[in-house]
């Protein structure tokens, strides 16, 4: 596999909120570019104060962050904001526009883009992720998951190499969370690298091909999903309980059903070749 | 003997700016739930969940407007007409947003602020908030203010703040969304021993099939403003349709059971992840077990 | 976070266990005493005595020095204002132009400037002591509505919640790269649009749910609701509203007859 470049990183990245309470206590991660990243941890374990340091939100109280090699000490918000998207947890906090594509526009025009193409991204966005018809409407008075598919399509107008969502799917139903992610896989397919800041294991599993674990303001465990999955001490210590899928082959485990299963799909096979196993075996000394 | 009872209930959501139409959300919903039953309501976002259990204490239509027609019932009273505040005894609800919904200062102020508002004795004010407190296991945390909890404990208190009322019903519309596991697993703890110690009667929104069917009698899955199927969940999360109309998925153990049953012809049938162990388990030792 | 946003500052002292209604009147006795000296002397005995009570009620450090760095902008300013506008009696020891400075107006603008600092310091030991549900039960037991009571205390509970919506919204809309620092200053206050407009729908929102989630619980039920907590006038309560109506009625008398305190620099001048 040919090296890939590397996105984001931290370096003994440290951060203490209001300069005492300490959120990050040492991260150091590497996170290659076209990585789709979940990242998981309790409340309070330092999964969003993480993150914000990706877009210059948050300041290390020490260490340091590269954004594609660029540190972000020398950068303006506004600056990563061209390479590093946000989508926040809840809506509310953005939306302020009398229309849906005023909206997306807004970051665009920041941007100091020529109108013209402010208008044919904000109209490729709306297509995009099927806004077309609230395009003219407030977007307040949509509903809450419409108003949650406006900002990220407000964040994808802008083009960022990286999107970073937190909590993207908390109030959703499956459908449209799965609508969401599915646009954002493609997106990743694209080449480029999404973060998700999640409590929804199901999606992990489905989505992320890399899991960052955190911990009490540390990072826990980082590897491949899969990987993360099986690691049944590690998501307990973090008081993380994987799929339901993920259990139930990890419960079967000694009946020699392979652990670490991350879909039905995935699992369906496993207790597949389970049974033949057994049924061999079993065959074999008659 | 039926506590709630919904009959061809629609209605529409007054204009949201002047000059639009108005915005129907139900459209002819038909329920009926008894006493001491837990009934989970499950259903895509915007399909009127949340509407359904406004109608049910009253704030739809008393405080949103808008126009309703159909019967609703609860306790045998209609909730269009009896004040929300009146209501509020017999029906407890806890709402999705933990913030809004706890306005005072302290965990005891907060659970001490409907029995108040019934203008009851101090005594008894004393004592059922010592009780709802304890119910959901936060007697230690009695001064503590809103800001200091975590969201599980928050809707913990959201959770006494309704029972201190001792209503008959109690709705929760979502009081898990946005919580992290072990705000989710305090939460639903606490809705266990409601409905299996104490048999109170809930209606509990749920996005989450694998919750719903470790705790609920019966599910109700909501799509386009009507009731699309209702029954125990091992029935309707087999109904594949339904919930692909709903947009809902099916617990991921059923969702095994499904393919196993496809693929190799067998009849399972399970909603929960102990049942669905048992059951392989029980079928992985059958296949080893023809070696003796 | 919130803390910087929450008066109320948990214990169980002496200051804390007093009735929040002999608290409340103190403090308004407190108030109009200070208005009436403009002695210096007078003023640092009240800041001391006050400075003791907040000690003897484990206030902590830091609390008292946020009242001292909230007020320390409006006492910088009326002491600078009161030098330049006013001229003192006596010899002034530094004349240029039409400002002079004698130790006479010295004394008065230490004395407005340290009557900021003991107002703040009365109105807080007040505030920091008493919850906000022992707040309304003052507030309706001497009579305000409780509707008005719970508006006050709300406002009071939901101060830190919009705080932490309004950095919310910043940097929501920072991330979109909005930047709040470039331009002159009509730039910089029309950058400010896209939050504030946030901000007020937010508001909004939350404002409805509040209003739902108060029906039901049962808010006006009744035409007279009860309460949990019932205040009750201990010894101790008599005994500190006798001493502090006791204390302000003395230097009232004082200062009304004799002029005790009413000049900056000595406390029995006429003025």
């Amino acid at each position: 596999m040919a090296a890939r470049r590397i996105a984001l990183r931290t370096e003994a990245l440290h951060y203490h909120y209001n300069g005492e309470i300490p959120a990050l206590n040492g991260v150091d991660v590497a996170i290659a570019e076209g990585t789709f990243l979940a990242i998981i941890g309790q409340n309070g374990s330092g999964k969003t104060t993480l993150v914000k340091h990706f877009n210059g939100l948050l300041r290390p109280t020490s260490g340091h962050v590269w954004v594609f090699e660029r540190d972000t000490s020398t950068a303006t918000v506004g600056e990563l904001a061209r390479t590093v998207g946000y989508v926040f947890q809840n809506p509310d906090h953005q939306i302020f526009c009398a229309t849906t594509r005023e909206e997306i526009a807004f970051g665009l025009r920041n941007l100091g883009l020529a109108p013209s193409e402010v208008a044919e991204r904000t109209q490729e966005a709306l297509e995009a992720f099927g806004l077309g018809p609230y395009a003219e409407l407030p977007p307040a008075v949509l509903s809450f998951g419409l108003r949650r598919v406006i900002c990220t399509a407000a964040v994808y107008a802008m083009r960022p190499q990286v999107f970073v969502l937190d909590e993207p799917t908390a109030g959703l139903d499956r459908r449209s969370a799965r609508d969401l992610l599915d646009r954002m896989a493609h997106l990743n397919a694209q080449g480029h690298t999404i973060l998700l800041v999640t409590h929804d294991m199901q999606w992990v599993a489905e989505y992320s091909s890399e899991t960052l674990v955190m911990h009490e303001g540390r990072v826990l465990a980082y590897g491949e999903t899969r990987q993360i999955m099986a690691e049944a001490e590690a998501l307990a210590r973090a008081q993380i309980a994987p799929p339901q899928v993920t259990q139930l082959a990890q419960r079967l485990r000694d009946l020699g059903v392979r652990p670490g299963c991350l879909t039905v799909g995935d699992f369906c096979t496993a207790y597949g070749e389970a049974l033949e196993r057994a049924r061999r075996s079993g065959a074999g000394d008659l | 003997m039926s506590i709630i009872r919904v009959e061809e209930l629609h209605y529409a959501y007054p204009p949201p700016i002047p000059g639009w139409g108005e915005v129907p959300v139900l459209r002819g919903v038909n329920l009926t739930v008894e006493r001491g039953e837990f009934l989970a309501l499950m259903g895509p976002t915007g399909v009127g969940k949340t509407t359904l259990c406004l109608a049910l204490n009253g704030l739809v239509p008393q405080a949103t407007g808008g126009v309703i027609r159909g019967r609703v019932e609860v306790l045998g009273k209609d909730p269009r007409t009896v004040p929300v505040a009146e209501l509020a005894a017999e029906v407890g609800f806890v709402f999705q947003d933990a913030e809004s919904q706890l306005f005072t200062s302290t965990v005891e102020a907060e659970v001490a602020f409907g029995p108040e508002n019934l203008a009851l004795p101090p005594g008894e004010i004393a004592e059922r908030v010592a009780w709802a407190l304890d119910v959901v296991g936060m007697t230690p945390y009695r001064d503590r203010a809103p800001w200091q909890l975590s969201g599980g404990q928050k809707q913990r208190v959201a959770i006494a703040a309704a029972l201190a009322m001792l209503p008959e019903v109690l709705i929760l519309d979502e009081p898990t969304a946005g919580l992290d596991p072990i705000g989710q697993a305090e939460v639903l703890s606490v809705i266990e021993n409601l409905c299996r110690r104490r048999q109170m009667t809930i209606v509990w929104v749920s996005q989450d099939a694998e919750h719903v069917a470790e705790f609920a009698d019966r599910v109700a899955i909501m799509a386009e403003g009507r009731i699309l199927c209702d029954g125990a969940p091992g029935t309707v999360f087999m109904q594949k349709g339904a919930l692909e109309q709903a947009g809902l998925a099916a617990p991921q153990v059923t969702q095994v059971a499904e393919a196993l049953n496809r693929r190799w012809g067998t009849a399972y049938r399970f909603t929960r992840l102990n049942e669905a162990e048992s059951a392989l388990r029980r079928d992985l030792l059958a296949a080893q077990g023809r070696r003796s | 976070m919130s803390t910087a946003y929450d008066l109320y500052q948990p214990g169980r002292s002496w200051l804390h266990r007093l009735d929040p209604r002999i608290k409340m009147f103190g403090a308004c006795l407190g108030c109009l005493a200070v208005f009436f000296t403009r002695n210096v002397w007078l003023i640092l005995i009240g800041v001391a005595s006050v400075q003791a009570i907040l000690w003897s009620a484990r206030l902590s450090r830091g609390r008292i020095a946020w009242v001292w760095r909230v007020a320390a902008f409006p006492m910088a300013m009326i002491a600078l204002l009161w030098v330049l506008v006013y001229r003192g009696e006596g010899e002034p020891w530094f004349t240029w132009w039409v400002i002079s400075i004698t130790p006479a107006n010295l004394a008065e603008a230490v004395a407005m400037a340290l009557r900021i600092a003991l107002l703040a310091l009365i109105i807080f030991a007040w505030l920091f002591t008493t919850d906000q549900a022992s707040l309304m039960l003052g507030l309706v037991a001497l009579g305000v509505p409780f509707s008005w009571g719970l508006m006050l205390t709300m406002a009071l509970r939901y101060l830190p919640t919009m705080a932490s919506a309004f950095r919310m919204i910043s940097e929501a809309q920072q991330a979109r790269a909005l930047d709040l620092s470039r331009g002159g200053l009509v730039r910089r206050a029309r950058n400010y649009i896209p939050i504030t407009v946030a901000m007020l729908i937010y508001a909004l929102r939350t404002a409805q749910n509040l209003a739902y989630a108060l029906e039901a619980r049962a808010l006006g039920a009744r035409r007279r609701r009860t309460y949990l907590r019932q205040l009750r006038l201990r010894l101790v309560d008599w005994a500190v509203l006798g001493m502090v109506v006791g204390i302000v009625a003395l230097f009232l008398w004082a200062r009304l007859m004799f002029g005790f305190g009413a000049h900056p620099l000595w406390l029995w001048g006429l003025s």
